[in-house]
């Protein structure tokens, strides 16, 4: 099957901030976990795939198709999700997705229904009345009654608790049961990812530091603690993004059997979470 | 698309409010304009709900859920100009209220009768407001674009409340001119000119904010 | 459809879909899991086990290798056929590998052959 999303060598340039030909792609079936911190790039890739930005240079392919010239056959099979709420407030659910349904040629409202009943959104109040994790649940229910392929959230859960986190992450793996459909979900919390994504972009500063698969990502990396005296430069050449105190040193290490011969067992080793392989990747970039 | 429409008048309902206050004030205003104070009424306040559906779209930011969904921009700009027509329907019943409200009432402000005439040429001042804005609305959103907005919203007032100002010893040949806007009306020359003018002003300025549009960026 | 206990940790030395493999392999070797059995699709597991699809796939290419499981394109992986002493092998093989693992390990932190000796021993003993 082909490729969902390729995104090639994309510029896009503002003032002050520049997405530098970034690449990366995902296949049908699989949840890609697109991390950075605030202001990497992450939304600004996004909206270049959803059209909402143009290109300045580059390629971005859905389903096979220009994202650009297929625009409209494209966003018919796309479910999105983002972090704020673009619903009109004044309006109640039933009003709102009255509106939106017909655009879609692969509605169900079945699915909907299920859904709506599912999270528990009330009908015939006003979007305005509704919680930020309502607000994003219903966003949800409409992405996924359309028969979407590929489903792009965009920090669809910052601002949620725990709980309602979950209940979103129960619901993507769900989506991917289908081989067919793929999850693009932007995030800077990434204790969500560290469970389900299946493959892992880290963009910082406009740049993707690593797109790969999450299992390659954990073997890629340790996190290594010790001592500061073990510190010595050979060390140094296989650690990433170094934080020293008072009482010693932890950083990542990207080869460790080699650390565990240069430390003489002297050193822990631990298995990261994301969110320390975001933080020294971005700490090790950052001169 | 239609449902894009329908989209403006469920907002629109929550405008009911400021309808009755805006036209009960301009019918007041242009007490003394005599016959033109239906068109008057119309185009101001039809052209206020131009500007108000423009608001709304802002402070959802819905621009970037349209934007986003499988609708084509020529949908989202065309949708705008085809309310017109129902914004000026929901302005002539509303002053079909207020008048009514008025007489009943007593109430000694003079409010022009309906007539068929007014109706249409209210509407094409809408549309011709609208033209104006429109383009600039698409271009640059409904914030930046609030200062044109004003410009021709107060335009409109100012230049229909200044008609009895500008001749105030009515010119001789005016009167003649009025007595034959009815027999004008027949002449199905005149309307097919009009009705041309407009169609063109209109869609020059259809074009243009489709053009300006596809450039936006959210 | 498959009845064991799969129970997995972040907190250790293992990556997961070792873990995956080693305690699929344990219930076929203790004859929990019968031959040509359906074991769940990889999907399922992932969502069941919160993990990544890439993972399961991973630990059943694995068990597949070693000769464990069996994969029918668009029907499913199944427990394969296995006699007795491939089965006897296959544990001793398994315990073995831990072990030369233990050993390697503490090798590499300087501890000498008495001192392994004396902790297997113990340990031995504990159990």
């Amino acid at each position: 099957m082909e490729t969902i999303l390729q995104v090639k060598n994309v510029v896009k340039e503002f003032t002050g901030f520049k997405l530098n030909g970034i690449s990366f792609s995902l296949e049908p079936g699989y949840i890609m976990g697109f991390i950075g911190a605030n202001g990497s790039g992450k939304t600004t890739t996004i909206k270049l795939i959803m059209n909402l930005l143009h290109l300045d240079m580059g390629e971005i392919k859905v389903f096979g198709l220009d994202s650009r010239k297929n625009e409209q056959e494209v966003k018919q099979r796309i479910g999105f999700v983002y972090d704020d709420n673009h619903f009109y407030e004044e309006l109640t659910i039933g009003q709102m997705t009255k509106v939106l349904a017909p655009f879609y040629k692969h509605w169900d409202w079945e699915t909907y229904n299920r859904y709506v009943h599912r999270f528990a959104l009330p009908a015939t109040k006003k979007i305005k009345t509704f919680s930020r994790g309502m607000k994003m649940k219903y966003a949800l229910a409409v992405a996924l009654s359309h028969k979407a392929e590929l489903l792009i959230m965009d920090e669809p859960t910052s601002g949620l608790d725990p709980i309602v986190r979950s209940e979103l992450l129960d619901i993507l793996s769900e989506v991917i049961q289908d081989e067919r459909c793929s999850v693009l979900f932007s995030s800077h919390i990434t204790s969500d990812l560290d469970r389900v994504a299946d493959y892992v972009t880290l963009i910082h500063n406009g740049n993707i530091l690593f797109s790969t698969s999450k299992e390659e990502v954990f073997e890629r990396y340790s996190l290594i603690k010790g001592e500061r005296s073990l510190l010595g430069s050979e060390l140094r050449r296989y650690l990433v993004g170094v934080r020293e105190n008072q009482f010693g040193f932890e950083a990542l290490v990207t080869d460790q059997e080699q650390a565990l011969r240069l430390t003489g067992g002297k050193a822990i080793f631990e298995r990261p979470t994301l969110e320390d392989i975001m933080v020294y990747c971005t700490k090790g970039q950052a001169v | 698309m239609k449902y894009l429409i329908l989209k403006d008048l469920f907002l629109q309902k929550r405008m009911l409010v400021l309808a009755f206050v805006y036209v009960l004030l301009l019918t007041f205003a242009f007490q003394s304009m005599g016959e033109g104070q239906l068109v008057a009424i119309i185009s101001a306040v039809g052209y206020m709900f131009v500007m108000l559906g423009g608001a709304w779209e802002e402070t959802n930011k819905s621009d970037v859920l349209w934007n986003s969904m499988p609708v084509s921009e020529w949908q989202i700009v065309g949708a705008k100009y085809l309310a017109i027509p129902l914004y000026v329907v929901f302005v002539v019943l509303v002053y079909g209220v207020v008048s009514s409200a008025l007489s009943l009432l007593r109430i000694p402000i003079s409010a022009a009768s309906f007539n068929p005439l007014g109706i249409v040429l209210g509407m094409i001042g809408v549309f011709i407001a609208a033209s104006l804005y429109y383009p600039v609305y698409f271009a640059l959103g409904y914030t930046k674009s609030r200062y044109w907005h004003f410009i021709l919203f107060f335009g409109i007032i100012v230049s229909a409340s200044m008609i009895p100002a500008l001749f105030p010893n009515k010119p001789a040949w005016l009167d003649p001119l009025l007595a034959r806007i009815p027999e004008l009306a027949n002449d199905v020359a005149v309307f097919v000119a009009l009705g041309m003018f407009v169609v063109i002003l209109v869609g020059g300025s259809f074009l243009a904010s489709l053009t300006l549009y596809r450039r936006r960026e959210f | 459809m498959i009845c064991i206990d799969i129970i997995l940790t972040n907190t250790g030395e293992l990556p997961i879909y070792q873990q995956i493999v080693d305690q699929i392999k344990a219930a076929i070797l203790r004859g929990e899991l019968g031959a040509d059995q359906p074991l769940p699709s990889i999907r399922v597991l992932a969502k069941e086990l919160q993990i990544s699809v890439i993972t399961t796939k991973r630990a059943y290419e694995e068990l597949e290798k070693d000769g464990l499981i069996y994969t029918m394109p668009g029907k499913g992986s199944f427990v394969a056929k296995h006699d007795d002493c491939k089965l006897e092998e296959s544990k001793l093989q398994m315990v073995e590998d831990i072990v030369r693992e233990a050993v390697k390990a503490g090798k590499t932190m300087g501890l000498t052959k008495s001192e392994l000796s004396m902790i297997f021993k113990s340990v031995m003993e504990d159990e």
